[in-house]
């Protein structure tokens, strides 16, 4: 049916009733009748916003190793906790992943993509014990490369830490 | 005007993560934020104030943001079937990022999140010019490249490299 949309927002559409390359099945097409900055008189994002936002996230940055060592405690309490939530513990590992990134932890970032894939696994009662060891292993690890600090270079144990790793997980989670 | 009139919902179950986003989208002068732990919360949150965009995480519980796309865009009770939704996620590729796509999603944010990226993303959704299609199947932005073929009309998806789409939304 033709006609006008208008969504929540106010955003207001002519609804165009089309007819597949099939020949047979049917499809409403809403073209805008302007886009969402032109409805709103958007100005485009300049070098100032930008910098305020970098500012406030250089801010952040200062918060963010508290923040590793509480997600590390909860990583911890549920591994060791009797009926161990996997997929918590695997989403707070990826959030480490994502946020270490952000605020320029390149090592936090890379152990706790580790630190999820080994959560990843199965959880079956006689790989829980190594699993579990596998992911405290890399826990540690991710307290150690907070210490090393903030840094978008290479740390000279980096390669050692990650070969130790690799290696932990090859002996318990074969 | 500045962005100061965008509303925004920030949807992640990580309260820290939100806070990053929000101290990003102060800086850019929208103040007019919103926060929603999942998919379910992000719909309450919807049903009561009308936001301009959506900034969801892919990977959330219990209800993860492609399944927050396919209510917002498929569900008759849906509060906005038409609303941007910007997925937010560290995978750049893989079944959930084509799951997302093929729920009607408005372009992808790659994370590690950085204020560039974050405005580059904004700037794509505010500057969208692609109709909405409904249909049987799916509901969403118009897949079909933008650049129109030899005749002049736009190509179908079905002729479309996927990868060539995606790499569009991400751009």
């Amino acid at each position: 049916m033709s006609g006008l949309l208008r969504t929540q927002t106010g955003q207001t559409y002519r609804v165009v009733p089309r007819t597949a390359a099939d020949g047979l099945s049917t499809y409403d097409e809403l073209v805008p009748f302007e886009t969402l900055g032109e409805r709103l008189g958007c100005e485009a994002i300049d070098a100032a916003m930008l910098a305020r936002a970098e500012a406030a996230v250089a801010k952040l940055a200062l918060e963010f190793p508290d923040e590793v060592r509480s997600a590390l405690g909860e990583i911890r309490a549920e591994l060791r906790s009797d009926a161990p939530r996997q997929d918590a513990a695997y989403r707070l590992a990826h959030n480490l992943k994502g946020q270490g990134g952000t605020f320029g932890y390149p090592l936090v970032t890379l152990i706790a993509a580790s630190l999820r894939r080994v959560l990843r696994q199965a959880f079956p009662s006689e790989q829980a014990r190594r699993v579990t060891a596998a992911a405290m292993a890399r826990l540690d690890a991710i307290v150690l490369a907070l210490d090393w600090g903030r840094t978008k270079t290479t740390h000279p144990g980096e390669a050692a830490l990650l070969a130790e790793l690799s290696a932990l997980t090859a002996r318990l989670v074969p | 005007m500045s962005l100061s009139h965008l509303k925004i919902l920030i949807v992640d179950d990580s309260s820290f993560t939100r806070g990053v986003i929000r101290a990003m989208l102060r800086g850019f002068d929208i103040s007019k934020t919103w926060e929603a732990a999942d998919g379910e919360a992000a719909l309450a949150r919807m049903r009561d104030t009308a936001v301009d965009i959506v900034l969801a995480d892919l990977h959330m519980q219990p209800v993860d943001g492609v399944e927050l796309l396919r209510r917002l865009r498929m569900s008759d009770d849906s509060p906005n079937p038409l609303v941007p939704v910007i997925m937010i996620s560290s995978d750049t590729s893989g079944p959930r990022i084509e799951a997302a796509r093929d729920a009607g999603v408005s372009a992808f944010l790659a994370k590690p999140l950085s204020p560039k990226q974050l405005a580059k993303r904004l700037s794509y959704v505010l500057d969208d010019r692609r109709s909405f299609i409904r249909a049987a199947g799916y509901v969403g932005p118009d897949r079909r490249f933008r650049a129109p073929g030899a005749d002049g009309t736009p190509q179908r998806r079905s002729q479309d490299a996927p990868e060539a789409e995606l790499a569009e939304m991400k751009a």
